[in-house]
């Protein structure tokens, strides 16, 4: 069981939280998010843009929880602090109920060799403190006796710079814009995710560092009061970018996978986007 | 303290050596321990609730004696009605009175009068409706001269409180378990060996198969509405599987640790799912509630005894009862009431008990037949689970309206598994394993009890050693039973 366990890491192809637990970070610019921040910025273009490093922390169906999580390790295991954190939003559940997002155990079950996750796992509810301490067995997950090797398909890939942009569509898309107005809807949010959004915020204030809550396009109209709130909660070290959604490339299905995820060509675009957002408020600077 | 717990793990030995080694000599001692014991495990939950159940336990103990000592048939029946109604009466405070309330509330809202009802902030007492159970039928008995009363508080209380069924039963009968609290135990090596492996195997059931199934289902019925045909279809499947796993498995942990301690329970589960009719399926499923309701409401009402008309109203109203019984929701109502639908074919066709044996006793496949029967309760019996695991009736009724539309045909939501194919892979095959066990050791008590005692000892050993892996490796969040909320 020992063997095993401290062969998982080598057959991951994501390395991105062993190189966060390992503190092998060094980048002035982060990006957080779900997969629209993993598919809809570019980290090496934003590295190009400002002449510094960037990477891409995102992870596809992970919530607000696993952001947060990110964010403290990355500050905690000698990693470079960096300068800004650029958090991509999820329009309009980013704070509310959403299945698809969770915090992501399954990219920390192949990690369990390392103290610190199964400290989390065991923090989070997952594992039983003492049995993790007397048993290997109750440190593993089912899917860690998995033999086969990940591997990425052309759905998903992983750039060297953490980024996922896809330059397929889906062939469910409906390919007409959403123009319908939906009102954000505060009754919906969860105090606990409210909570991790300003723990993050707070993080990054004591840190120094700068943080831009980012909202990435979707196929439709933006939700109306959703910057709104976001603004609101991200008090004022920080800064709020919802992209221009009157611009025709936001509102061109050619840009798009599908109604919700930019494709690598709409992915360039936001993050030219972004990077003006960023030299036109002087953040970097 | 949960059966699946680390401090049961611990609660668990500590008073089995202390049983064994420490009161093993009198029975006096014994009772004490158990009743200490049944009572620190009950107050590990809230020890508030302690009193209550205490009081209950007097109630029913005081009242048992003034039955016993009524000297005419009207003070019988006075302490009989005593005990009824204030035992019916906390269960109705603490679990029906929001029910009633707001649904008092709905009534004259529908007439135009706008109330806002009265509604208490009270956490459900675990277990009340067992052990309320559990005193009413005592109390029943007396007055109808069934049992002798009980004279012993300590061994009252131990026949009430037995921690193993105290917070989701079975639910026991005085005829059945008092005369085991009254008798002093001793030792018996083999009991204990069979009670460890029922412990095992409904550990397994729990922490491996429920606790997977759980997953899927919570994630389907939670967000049904974004989910096709194919995918809910997938969901109430699994809170099928759930459901058993889940409640069997805890009668199982429930039953093994009686019988370490030397105390048979009554049998709760008897293979449900491979019934070839709905009777079947009630006289194989809870069976020490659906046994409860037979002997207290539906005999008292006449039973079979009656005439046609008579006999479907009395069906109806024990499985209206016993749907209620289980919550104060619409849900629960709706559930039990589809159950007497699916039942009145074989009531008005005189072939409620046309099942009786075993399915395919002593062969290896059932035939044709018992196959279409077994395949068509299972099917209904899934369609009931939609009401029992819905929050609302108009949601249930959603659920099998998208279940029943084209999108059944086609391919799951990927989404609804963000677990990835690993785990749901693992889930099918669980549920294989499972079917397979259960069918192999449909002729016994429990699928276990015989499974591979003729094996070689190294496979047999080999086999407990992995199921006790998967329960340390699927081991995690301290899921609660589904029945603790009853």
């Amino acid at each position: 069981m020992i063997i095993l366990r401290n062969k998982l890491p080598g057959r991951e192809l994501d390395k991105r939280l062993e190189y966060i637990i390992t503190g092998k970070i060094n980048s002035d610019i982060i990006v957080l998010g779900s997969s629209r921040g993993a598919r809809g910025i570019v980290a090496s273009q934003l590295a190009d843009s400002f002449h510094t490093t960037a990477y891409n922390l995102s992870y596809p169906g992970s919530n607000i929880y696993f952001h947060e999580y990110l964010l403290t390790e990355l500050l905690k295991n000698g990693n470079k602090k960096p300068k800004l954190v650029i958090l991509v939003v999820d329009d309009s559940y980013e704070l509310g109920e959403n299945y698809s997002l969770q915090f992501r155990f399954d990219r920390l079950y192949p990690l369990v060799k390392y103290k610190s996750i199964r400290n989390t796992l065991i923090e989070k509810g997952e594992k039983n403190r003492i049995l993790s301490g007397l048993f290997i067995i109750h440190q593993l997950s089912i899917s860690n006796f998995d033999p086969r090797k990940e591997k990425f398909t052309y759905l998903d890939t992983l750039r060297d710079d953490g980024s996922m942009p896809v330059s397929w569509q889906d062939p469910n898309f409906d390919r007409s814009f959403g123009s319908k107005n939906v009102a954000y809807e505060r009754d919906k949010e969860e105090q606990s995710k409210i909570e991790s959004f300003t723990h993050i915020v707070r993080m990054c204030r004591d840190n120094k560092i700068v943080v831009l809550f980012a909202c990435a396009p979707t196929f439709g109209k933006p939700t109306i009061g959703f910057k709104q709130r976001i603004t609101e909660l991200a008090g004022n070290n920080s800064f709020v970018m919802q992209c221009d959604t009157t611009n025709p490339v936001y509102r061109d299905a050619d840009y798009f996978t599908d109604s919700t995820h930019l494709k690598q060509k709409g992915a360039a675009i936001f993050t030219t986007d972004i990077a003006a957002f960023i030299n036109q408020n002087k953040i970097l600077n | 303290m949960l059966f699946n717990s680390l401090s049961f793990a611990i609660f668990l030995p500590v008073v089995f050596i202390l049983y064994w080694f420490v009161a093993n000599k009198d029975l006096k001692m014994q009772n004490v321990l158990l009743l200490a014991a049944s009572y620190f495990f009950y107050a590990s939950w809230d020890y508030r609730f302690l009193f209550l159940l205490i009081f209950s336990t007097l109630l029913d103990y005081f009242t048992g004696i003034k039955i016993s000592q009524a000297t005419n048939q009207r003070k019988k029946r006075f302490w009989l009605w005593l005990s009824v109604i204030v035992n019916v009466g906390f269960l109705a405070i603490f679990k029906y009175y929001n029910f009633f309330a707001a649904s008092f509330a709905e009534v004259l809202a529908h007439f135009g009068f706008q109330v806002n009802p009265w509604t208490l902030k009270v956490i459900l007492p675990v277990g009340i409706s067992f052990y309320t159970f559990h005193g009413l039928s005592y109390v029943i008995d007396l007055y109808n001269n069934k049992i002798k009363p009980e004279k012993d508080y300590i061994a009252y209380g131990v026949f009430v409180s037995f921690f193993p069924l105290l917070v989701a039963g079975p639910i026991e009968r005085a005829t059945h378990l008092l005369p085991q609290i009254r008798q002093h135990r001793s030792f018996n090596y083999t009991k204990s060996i069979d009670g460890m492996r029922q412990i095992l195997w409904g550990l397994f059931k729990k922490v491996v198969i429920a606790d997977t199934c759980a997953d899927y289902a919570n994630t389907i019925f939670g967000h049904y509405t974004q989910f096709n045909g194919s995918t809910l279809f997938l969901g109430v499947l699994f809170f099928t599987f759930q459901i058993y796993c889940d409640f069997s498995g805890y009668s199982d942990i429930a039953l093994g640790t009686a019988r370490l301690l030397g105390i048979e329970l009554r049998r709760n589960f008897a293979f449900p799912y491979f019934s070839r009719d709905i009777a079947e399926f009630w006289r194989r499923w809870h069976i020490s509630l659906s046994s409860w309701f037979r002997d207290y409401l539906y005999i008292p009402l006449g039973g079979s005894k009656v005439g046609t008309w008579k006999k479907v109203r009395n069906i109806f109203i024990i499985f209206l009862v016993s749907g209620f019984w289980h919550g104060a929701n619409w849900t629960f109502i709706v559930w039990g009431a589809l159950n007497a639908l699916y039942f009145m074919p074989l009531l008005l066709l005189n072939k409620n008990r046309s099942n009786l044996e075993i399915v395919a006793k002593g062969k290896l496949f059932p035939s044709f037949k018992e196959l279409v029967g077994m395949v068509t309760t299972f099917c209904l019996t899934m369609i009931a689970w939609v009401f029992f695991r819905s929050e609302t009736v108009p949601q249930a009724l959603e659920y099998i309206g998208k279940i029943f539309s084209a999108s059944l045909f086609k391919p799951r939501d990927k989404f609804a598994f963000i677990n990835g194919s690993t785990h749901l892979a693992i889930a099918y095959f669980l549920i294989l394993f499972l079917l397979l066990v259960e069918w192999r050791g449909r002729e016994q008590q429990y699928a276990l009890a015989r499974f591979g005692l003729r094996w070689y000892k190294p496979v047999r050993w080999t086999m407990y050693y992995i199921l006790i892996v998967a329960i340390f490796l699927f081991m995690g969040k301290e899921q609660q039973f589904i029945y603790f909320q009853f």
